[in-house]
């Protein structure tokens, strides 16, 4: 499931009132409708957050940064019925200052993090090949800086195409696909060889 | 490779449950939501966009704009004067029961047009700027002036008086091919305008004087304005003038040259003259200027007996407009001109200037015995 789509998830195909009238609901300061927005999309957005940072105990914080800043600032959202869209470009966005921050601490030495493990976040049940390409990538994350790390995902994981990207990340298509080379470079260099070879 | 195509991400869940979703909930409703109808924001963003029109109104107020009325502004007086500041700084006291029009306010022109009632006018010079205050059948043009307009609504007809307060004036009633009043400070011009033909009354733009006639002693207040004033001084004071601006600059020339032209006609050359040199000194721009140089040659020539001035305007008059009808007069009256003070090789020159431009000229026969002969 591609967390970013368009399309109509199937809660939002269930009967109910449409994303946009819970929007225009919860610019009006309905509470009701900002805890429906919320849980209509909270699993969505937890995913995306599990799989940005890597780890799950952040989790928690990043998703209620990203709500938060979602329902402070909705009176900017356009398209009321891109809801969905605009919320994950927030939690990337607030992501991407959640690893810049923890980059800075961590340079700073004022943050030992234990390294993703990649057994710990991949599912059991993903077939061979693609638990390879997921653990190459979680395997590498934390090496890369913040903008790399987060274009990968979106671009590896998420399976957004480079405009895509780009779009979540308000930067220019070019400058992702300079950091997707870079993510690229990093995870040949710092992939696991095969066993058995020299 | 693997069958199934789900995407990688699917793979990469962390564990959900509705109970996390509703601790999230409570700690996001814990950091406080947004207030309904973002009021707190508001009352904020409303402060932020007050303190600015505040500061402003304030300045407003300081600087003393706050009557400052906008074109199409119509400004009435009741029972009290009331004073009001225009935007270029320039006073405008109203009598009680005054009624004035601001029509135009531009950068480059303020127009304004009294009703009825009288107004004291303490315009501030800026240059380029025209100022201008009809009243009724009269039109005061101003340049950094002090002066009360006043048109006054009679049975007999309409009252209109000019007194300038500071600096000089001059006043022109077009009704009298021209004539000129010129007005210092102190002075004061009026005149009754009958109801059913009332004149067309033009004051021209004055030339303030850097520093304000304010030493002048006021003359008695003429009776009227049918008082002729000598044509000279109408351009009297202009050297030191501020430029007019564009639209003064053409109903100046186009006086002055009327002006020159009546006189002319009337057999006053001497006026003429003046003021076709008045023209050229001031207006040397204008698209009248060739035509009175050629004028002010003929008339030198002619009837002033002044050939070398005639040669200086007609060759000013060929500068201007070298392709002009009157040139080839001009050429054949330069031979003449250098021919009457004896010049004897510039007349040649002349000449053959002249025969080289209009071989075949009307004047080629008339001209080959001047200059001695050929």
């Amino acid at each position: 499931m591609r967390a970013v789509q368009t399309k109509p998830s199937p809660l939002q195909a269930l009967p109910g009132p449409s994303d946009a009238s819970l929007v225009v609901s919860a610019r009006a300061g309905e509470k009701w409708a900002q805890e429906a927005l919320f849980r209509r999309h909270a699993r969505m957005i937890n995913g995306l957050a599990y799989r940005l940072l890597g780890r799950d105990d952040e989790v928690d914080d990043l998703v209620q940064d990203a709500f938060l800043a979602a329902l402070r600032s909705l009176d900017r959202l356009q398209n009321p019925q891109a809801f969905s869209a605009w919320l994950c470009s927030i939690m990337v966005r607030t992501a991407h200052k959640t690893l810049r921050r923890r980059s800075m601490l961590t340079r700073l030495g004022l943050r030992r993090g234990a390294p993703i493990d990649p057994d710990d976040v991949i599912s059991r049940t993903a077939p061979p090949d693609v638990c390879a390409e997921l653990r190459a990538i979680y395997g590498v994350l934390d090496r890369m800086p913040p903008q790399v790390r987060l274009a990968l995902v979106l671009h590896r994981v998420e399976g957004m195409s480079v405009p895509e990207v780009a779009e979540h990340m308000a930067l220019s298509v070019s400058t992702v696909k300079r950091r997707l080379s870079l993510a690229e470079k990093r995870l040949g260099k710092f992939a696991p060889k095969p066993e058995g070879s020299p | 490779m693997s069958e199934d195509h789900r995407p990688p991400a699917s793979y990469v869940s962390p564990e959900i449950t509705d109970a996390r979703i509703a601790r999230q909930w409570a700690a996001i409703e814990q950091r406080g939501l947004p207030a309904p109808l973002a009021l707190g924001r508001l009352r904020w963003r409303f402060a932020l966009l007050a303190l600015p029109v505040l500061l402003a109104f304030t300045l407003w107020n300081g600087l003393g704009l706050r009557h400052a009325p906008t074109h199409g502004s119509l400004i009435e007086s009741a029972e009290e004067p009331i004073t009001v500041r225009l935007r270029d700084g320039s006073s405008v006291t109203l009598d009680a029961q005054t009624r004035l029009k601001l029509v135009r306010d531009q950068d480059s022109a303020v127009e304004l047009e009294l009703g009825e009632g009288r107004v004291r006018f303490d315009v501030t010079h800026v240059r380029g700027r025209s100022f201008t205050v009809a009243a009724g059948p009269a039109l005061v043009s101003v340049v950094g002036t002090q002066l009360d307009v006043a048109r006054l609504v009679r049975p007999e007809g309409t009252l209109v008086q000019v007194a300038v307060r500071r600096g000089v004036v001059e006043v022109r009633r077009r009704d009298q091919d021209g004539s000129v009043r010129r007005l210092s400070a102190g002075e004061e011009w009026s005149a009754l305008l009958p109801r059913a033909d009332a004149p067309k009354v033009l004051a021209l733009p004055i030339p303030a004087p850097e520093e304000p006639v304010a030493q002048v002693a006021a003359p008695p207040p003429p009776a009227a304005a049918e008082a002729e004033p000598p044509a000279d001084d109408v351009l009297h004071g202009v050297d030191t003038l501020q430029e007019p601006s564009a639209p003064s600059r053409v109903a100046n020339a186009r006086a002055i040259f009327a002006r020159a032209n009546v006189a002319r006609r009337a057999g006053q050359l001497q006026e003429a003259a003046a003021a076709y040199l008045s023209l050229l000194r001031h207006y040397p721009r204008d698209a009248r200027a060739s035509i009175c140089a050629f004028e002010l040659g003929r008339i030198r020539m002619d009837a002033l007996s002044d050939p070398g001035g005639a040669i200086e305007a007609f060759t000013q008059a060929l500068r201007l407009s070298p392709r002009a009808g009157f040139c080839e007069d001009a050429l054949a009256r330069i031979v003449v001109a250098h021919d009457a003070l004896g010049q004897r090789a510039a007349c040649q020159k002349a000449r053959a200037h002249y025969l080289s431009a209009y071989p075949q000229g009307v004047h080629a026969l008339a001209l080959a015995v001047r200059c001695g002969g050929r």
